[in-house]
């Protein structure tokens, strides 16, 4: 016990020094308290290995791409696709806790924007302007990232075949790729506990010099306002608006016919925040903080969390285009599940983390 | 005495704040939220109940959406000329961005004018741009102008000797699409 008082000072007196010059915060987290745990945890199990994981991705669709274009076979193309498929799987993750880097320095709009703004998109494809990677930079938000590559590899309905996709379009595909590749490596390096700036120190010291979290409590806000911000998102707008207008043009990942998995993946990702964890990780999360002292809520929330994610499963089978005709009903329980999950984040694990987290 | 004030006030409809209940703190006045997060301008008034959550979420919802070139089946009518595609671009997190131009992700918008006053007392339009500078265009279109910011760094010194550094911009027009009157 007084070694570790003597620490937690040592560190206190470090991070005093550190802030008295104004520059640096020194990234020692002794905290021995849960809270203080989870501020490690959450970066150490869920952050970092999330957004290598995307990096790692997308560096194969990348490959996938390469190949598809040194040798254009349907295979080839239905690899590119799959390797798609699987990045976007590890993005929509993600967005359980978006916020951080991947909000502030525009690596979310830069990769996933949408709509895709096609009559540019095929204005692009049509003129001879230069595609290279740096080009592509330079383009508007919505003539790159995941959708453009879509729009490229699958097609409008999905049906795209090798021997379709142009030699302009393969020029396009290839910086595509590589400059979303390039924007994971960025975001991977924006929370890198190893790189200077990185946005992990900020979460360990929070509310003990975080520049982001002035206090642990601000974090734990930050997390469940992400959480629930998603629900919001998927329940009542990537799935109202193309339901409410009954027009699946209006969806997201249509061209991929990807959207309910996308949406699916989403919700796990609230999940994930909720236990930091990813891909079997495990460690200190807010579940087992809320478990401590309101059991059952950690229950209620776990319950809510596991139906909304099981009520896409109505839907095995069909696409989101197809739901929003066919299986109205459906689609409505699904939205109903997620909301259920938004309002008791949004109202007692909020109260929770208003009367529970201690700085 | 100010317990009734505070009742009185919120069933009014848009009542000013009362002198009384003014503290530095309440940054919102009577719709403030403690939130000290980055995400905290995406806070509605709190308080709002039915209709009106619903009305602000369906304005929350256009403050989000990115626009593109028509015909588009959503979001069509971008440009031809613009300064960006989205308001939330600009408007990171419901708040203020970087003061950044022309880039992906920039938030710094220009205002230009001729001298003087029109008959409204507003600023007098420069012929061919108007009164904002659009320095961007969808494809195939050329924008109003490219902005160009330089800084200049000066070192300063506190009166126990500590220096700092300041930067000063430099904003300047390039590639213009037709010749600014008087230039």
């Amino acid at each position: 016990m007084k070694t570790k008082i003597i620490t937690l000072f040592g560190a206190v007196a470090l991070i005093a020094a550190g802030c008295s010059k104004g520059t640096k915060v020194t990234p020692a987290n002794n905290d021995v308290t849960l809270e203080g745990q989870i501020l490690v945890d959450f970066p150490a199990n869920l952050a970092n290995p999330n957004y290598v994981d995307i990096q790692t991705k997308a560096g194969v669709m990348n490959t996938a791409v390469a190949t598809f274009i040194a040798t254009p076979t349907d295979a080839n193309l239905k690899a590119a696709q799959d390797a798609w498929k699987n990045t976007r799987a590890a993005w929509e993750s993600c967005e359980g806790f978006l916020f951080g880097p991947v909000e502030d320095f525009n690596y979310d709009p830069t990769m996933d924007s949408w709509p895709v703004n096609k009559v540019d998109l095929d204005g692009v494809l049509a003129s001879s302007s230069a595609l290279t990677v740096s080009d592509i930079d330079g383009l508007e938000t919505t003539l790159k990232g995941f959708h453009a590559i879509e729009y490229v590899i699958f097609g409008v309905g999905g049906t795209k075949k090798a021997a379709q996709v142009t030699d302009r379009e393969k020029t396009y595909l290839s910086s595509l790729t590589q400059s979303l590749y390039n924007t994971t490596k960025q975001l991977v390096a924006s929370w890198d506990p190893s790189q200077s700036g990185n946005f992990t120190v900020q979460v360990t010291t929070a509310g003990k010099g975080s520049a982001r979290f002035a206090t642990r409590k601000d974090f734990f806000k930050a997390l469940v306002g992400s959480m629930a911000d998603i629900c919001g998102e998927v329940a009542d707008s990537k799935m109202r608006e193309p339901f409410a207008a009954q027009d699946s043009t209006l969806d997201e990942s249509q061209f991929s016919h990807n959207s309910i998995t996308d949406f699916t993946n989403n919700i796990k990702g609230i999940s994930n925040a909720y236990l930091s964890t990813y891909n079997g990780t495990s460690g200190h999360s807010l579940s087992e903080l809320v478990k401590s002292k309101n059991a059952s809520l950690d229950a209620k929330l776990q319950t809510q969390m596991a139906a909304a994610v099981a009520s896409f499963s109505l839907l095995n089978g069909t696409t989101f285009e197809k739901a929003i005709y066919d299986n109205k009903d459906k689609v409505t329980q699904i939205q109903t599940a997620i909301r259920t999950l938004k309002e008791t984040l949004e109202g007692d694990l909020t109260t929770f983390v208003e009367n529970n987290i201690k700085d | 005495m100010v317990l009734a004030v505070v009742v009185l006030v919120k069933c009014q409809k848009s009542a000013v704040f009362p002198e009384e209940q003014y503290d530095d703190r309440l940054s919102g006045g009577d719709e403030t939220v403690f939130s000290a997060t980055s995400t905290a301008f995406g806070n509605m008034f709190p308080g709002l109940t039915g209709y009106d959550i619903h009305v602000h979420e369906l304005g929350d919802a256009v403050f989000g959406q990115t626009f593109v070139t028509a015909p588009a089946p959503i979001h069509s009518g971008l440009g031809t000329i613009f300064n960006n595609t989205s308001c939330t671009n600009c408007h990171h997190n419901d708040g203020i961005g970087l003061p950044t131009a022309g880039e992906l992700q920039s938030s710094l918008l220009m205002r230009i004018s001729l001298p003087g006053e029109d008959e409204h007392g507003g600023p007098v339009p420069v012929p061919g741009y108007g009164v904002q500078l659009q320095d961007k265009a969808v494809f195939g279109k050329q924008p109003e102008c490219k902005v160009n910011i330089n800084y200049s760094y000066k070192t300063y010194s506190f009166a126990d000797g500590e220096t700092y550094e300041l930067r000063t911009p430099t904003y300047t027009l390039t590639n213009l699409y037709t010749p600014i009157a008087g230039c």
